[in-house]
């Protein structure tokens, strides 16, 4: 098995992080292999690890509404986190994630998450700004989710009538 | 236009909350003020754009465009901003943003931003965590709304809203209206 160090070492995002700065992240993170199937959290669970993901795919599933089963909302591939946004705001998850085939991860607990996140050192700034990108790109791409789900029901050609305020 | 230290804490709470005064002299440092004339568009949807404002005075619009017909979902006032989403990951913008009245912004540009992640990381972290917290939230939400829509039947009415406050709170949390 690849060290984390490896796997970092091979994502665009962590370029231009420090070898320093890798070894204290590969200190931080645990790295575990999970395979298909696997639950990592259940959409109301407390939030108390983030992952990030080294090698594989899984999936965020939220309950319907008024309706029976779980919706995908998204997947999250190789080199992306996910459990960010309950343990930015401390609360429960969302969604269940849920792996896709074998997945290899790196977990980082909400101790070493806060303390990345709250603390103002180099390599806390370097960590809130990868967080801060994978958030904004995140909400550029639901946004045109949703943009698109509007545009093609019927809810959306409804748009046309009101027009402006 | 002079700001003083305390007449930003008094306008911006939330993002200030944190920093010390010697602290808000310098981000006062990296804003540039501007004043705008009604009507006039400070982001364009679908455009790249390198800057956020801070709004100061008046009151800006934030517009959608479905169909060639613009929709107003939102506008923000003193002590909201918009387009912080340049600053954490320049690309395009998602809506188009027009002063509804006459307004005097605070800008904030990628660069100005990259300068004091440079030179002043204390402020540009305290700053990154307050942007952060409120793009989780909205993120959150977008996530709630693209749920509605995927679980409505076809032909389905939004459960519980009328149509048209149902388009503006998917639009207010596409562009992340405050204020």
């Amino acid at each position: 098995m690849a060290t984390l160090m490896q796997f970092l070492q091979t994502f665009p995002q962590f370029a231009d992080f420090s070898q320093s700065e890798l070894a204290t992240f590969e200190k931080a993170f645990r790295v575990d292999a999970f395979s298909d199937g696997h639950v990592f959290m259940n959409e109301g669970d407390h939030a108390d690890v983030m992952y990030l993901i080294l090698e594989g795919e899984i999936e965020l599933r939220r309950r319907r509404k008024n309706k029976a089963g779980y919706a995908l909302i998204d997947r999250k591939r190789t080199g992306e986190m996910f459990g960010l946004l309950s343990l930015i705001n401390n609360e429960k998850h969302g969604a269940m994630a849920v792996a896709v085939g074998a997945v290899q991860v790196a977990s980082l607990p909400q101790s070493a998450f806060e303390l990345l996140f709250d603390t103002h050192a180099p390599i806390a700034l370097h960590f809130q700004r990868l967080v801060a990108r994978q958030l904004a790109c995140d909400l550029r791409r639901f946004n045109r989710a949703l943009r698109a789900a509007v545009r093609s029901n019927e809810v959306g050609a409804t748009i046309t009538t009101f027009g402006s305020d | 236009m002079d700001i003083s230290p305390d007449q930003l804490r008094h306008r911006f709470p939330e993002l200030t909350r944190h920093m010390s005064r010697d602290q808000r002299l310098v981000l006062i440092e990296h804003l540039d003020p501007r004043t705008i004339s009604a009507n006039d568009r400070l982001i364009q949807d679908g455009e790249s754009f390198d800057v956020m404002f801070f709004v100061w005075v008046g009151r800006l619009s934030i517009v959608l465009n479905f169909d060639q017909q613009d929709l107003i979902v939102g506008s923000v006032g003193p002590g909201a901003w918009v387009g912080e989403i340049a600053v954490m990951d320049p690309g395009l913008a998602c809506a188009t943003v027009v002063a509804a009245e006459e307004s005097v912004v605070l800008a904030l540009t990628t660069q100005a931003f990259a300068l004091l992640e440079k030179n002043h990381p204390v402020i540009a972290s305290l700053i990154l965590q307050v942007f952060s917290k409120e793009l989780a939230l909205r993120l959150r939400a977008s996530n709630q709304l693209l749920l509605d829509v995927l679980s409505q039947d076809e032909n389905e009415q939004p459960v519980s809203l009328q149509k048209r406050d149902w388009i503006k709170q998917v639009g207010g949390h596409l562009t992340g209206t405050r204020g």
